[in-house]
């Protein structure tokens, strides 16, 4: 009687772990040792580009058999919205986003570290010592020019191949500029996050004073100004490169200077409910096939290239500068 | 008999143990009693609290009446969240015509929503409560209402212009078309996303063209909120409202390829 007790409690248990664990279908493995992912499903909150967050979830689920779905959302917003959801978590992973989202994500506790092999061929400052994020992408910021709206402004001036920031400051361009808010966007603190570690605080709180001067509007998201450029609203705006919606009148040339580069990052969120699937992701999202796929819809910005440019480096210091001068942009905007 | 009393013993002093913890919360929480004024703000609540209908006036998309039960949970849902944030709130009170949500309740009265286009380009107004991230997640949540085959059609037949370009040529869809090219968006259907990339053609091939419409015909004063615009492909075409601010890209299975330019066969 007090064996079959015994039996009874502990196939109870059992059951209770394997019904209240997050996946309910065993990953099974081919003789490859390849995935089968069928009836699995992944959701993910993407900020980087939609073509390459689609591109790594499409491919990855095409050849594995899983489903998925998205949802495009600005950095800030994502941070926002998983820390109302971290008590039952609607997404599996956040794809995209400068690293900051990320470091942010950690130290809140809304993402939890990645089941991956070690990836000792990446460089140390594109992962988490802890596996709680890696980067997968180098993303560089670059100028919208709206082609027509240039023509007709510039007269017989060329679009120049690339500008500078200082460039950006002259009086031709004043009130043509249309740019993301620092305080929300991560494209906009990539930009002030240059600035302030790249110039002397005094130069840096100059530049920021011109181009406030030039900026005729300022929106909380990233994809915003470039759609303002697409449209002829404005003749240029400041964006990641790549990030243009194709067949509108636009054409993207290089933002000339030091430390116009972040690496976009990728997150595995704190109880996921696809947890191990986001595991395989993410190995995925870091292998050569994903990086093949990353070069084609962004234009190459894969790590393969970076040897060229040096990414912005998130740690305290820079942050903190990066800070002030986010600060002294808002006493300027307050004061126009 | 020792054993049963030893049991009971047991289950007493465990009692008494919950009892005297559940004393201790009691008093640690609910020490202080704090009188909450809040009559009026339960009165005004209880005679709002069911929404029979909201009506959202977009300037560019028109007029939508939301009326099933599940949508208008998930709105008043979304607004009892955003109606946490005063600052926020206060910001949807200045009255506008750019965007206008108002949610009729089952006593006659309505509450309504305003939101107007310095929301969404101006941000002079920053401080570190300003709740603009909330305010415009509002809008776009709005906006998803009108990413339907119906409402892109309202949006088209609103039109000034709708130019269509393909390999290098580029014209304007003439007026005897037009009704035809609405008609085909009217009756597209969703892709859902996983069925979007599912075969490879599909995943990587090339666009055929591009459509855009604009509301505003003249070019000097056009706004990113009149203009749709679309990218087609073979079987399938992605739609992108260039006044979203989340720059969203909506996914329909129709073909579009037919209003294209084509290049004609020299002989």
């Amino acid at each position: 009687m007090k064996k079959w007790t015994l039996f009874s409690l502990f196939t109870t248990i059992t059951l209770l772990i394997v019904s209240c664990s997050n996946s309910t279908i065993p990953i099974s493995y081919d003789k490859n040792g390849f995935p089968n992912l069928k009836g699995h499903h992944l959701v993910a909150y993407v900020a980087t580009s939609e073509e390459v967050g689609e591109a790594l979830l499409s491919s990855f689920c095409e050849q594995r058999g899983c489903t998925y779905e998205f949802l495009r959302l600005s950095a800030e917003e994502i941070v926002r919205r998983v820390t109302e959801e971290r008590h039952a978590p609607k997404a599996d992973v956040v794809i995209g986003g400068t690293l900051d989202v990320h470091i942010v994500m950690k130290s809140k506790q809304l993402s939890t570290p990645i089941s991956i092999e070690p990836k000792d061929s990446l460089p140390k400052e594109l992962y988490d010592s802890e596996n709680y994020w890696f980067g997968f992408e180098i993303i560089h910021l670059a100028i919208a020019v709206n082609t027509e709206l240039w023509q007709k402004v510039m007269k017989d001036t060329p679009i120049p191949p690339s500008l500078s920031l200082q460039d950006l400051t002259g009086e031709r361009f004043k009130g043509k500029i249309a740019m993301s808010d620092p305080n929300f966007s991560g494209t906009a603190f990539t930009l002030f996050s240059s600035i302030a570690q790249t110039m002397k605080k005094t130069d840096a709180q100059a530049l920021v004073k011109k181009l406030s001067e030039n900026t005729g509007a300022v929106t909380v998201n990233g994809f915003m100004p470039i759609q303002m450029v697409g449209s002829g609203e404005y003749m240029l705006s400041i964006n990641f490169w790549g990030s243009n919606p194709p067949g509108l009148p636009i054409k993207t040339i290089q933002l000339e200077g030091n430390a116009l580069s972040t690496i976009s990052g990728i997150s595995k969120l704190k109880n996921a409910p696809n947890g191990q699937v986001v595991d395989l992701f993410i190995d995925y999202c870091l292998s050569n096939d994903a990086r093949k796929i990353i070069r084609r819809f962004s234009e190459g910005n894969s790590f393969a290239k970076e040897s060229v440019r040096k990414p912005i480096v998130h740690s305290a210091l820079p942050f903190q500068q990066t800070k002030e001068l986010i600060e002294y942009w808002n006493k300027l905007r307050l004061s126009q | 008999m020792n054993r049963l009393l030893s049991i009971m013993l047991l289950i007493f002093l465990i009692t008494m143990g919950i009892f005297a913890v559940n004393m201790y919360t009691d008093y640690y929480f609910f020490k202080e009693v704090k009188v909450i004024n809040d009559k009026e703000e339960v009165l005004q609540k209880a005679t709002h609290s069911i929404p029979v209908q909201a009506v959202i006036d977009h300037q560019n998309w028109g007029t939508l009446l939301i009326d099933d039960e599940a949508r208008l949970y998930e709105l008043t849902t979304f607004l009892s969240k955003l109606e946490q944030q005063k600052k926020a709130v206060d910001m949807l009170k200045t009255e506008s015509d750019f965007l206008v949500c108002t949610v009729i309740y089952l006593n006659g009265t309505q509450k309504k929503y305003f939101m107007n286009e310095a929301l969404l380009k101006d941000d002079t107004l920053f401080d570190e409560s300003y709740p603009k991230s909330t305010v415009i997640a509002f809008y776009t949540y709005l906006l998803s209402y009108f990413y339907t085959p119906e409402s892109i059609a309202t949006f088209a037949s609103k039109s000034s212009e709708i130019t269509l370009e393909a390999t290098e040529l580029k014209k304007t869809l003439a007026l005897e078309q037009k009704q035809s090219f609405i008609r085909t968006l009217q009756t597209a259907k969703e892709l859902p996303s996983h069925q979007r990339w599912n075969d490879s053609e599909h995943s990587l091939s090339n666009e055929a063209g591009f459509v855009t419409i604009y509301q505003e015909k003249q070019p000097a004063t056009r706004n990113s909120e009149d203009i749709i615009q679309i990218t087609v492909f073979k079987k399938y075409y992605v739609i992108r409202y260039l006044g979203d601010p989340n720059g969203n890209a909506i996914y329909f299975a129709g073909d579009l390829t037919t209003f294209l330019p084509v290049l004609r066969k020299e002989s």
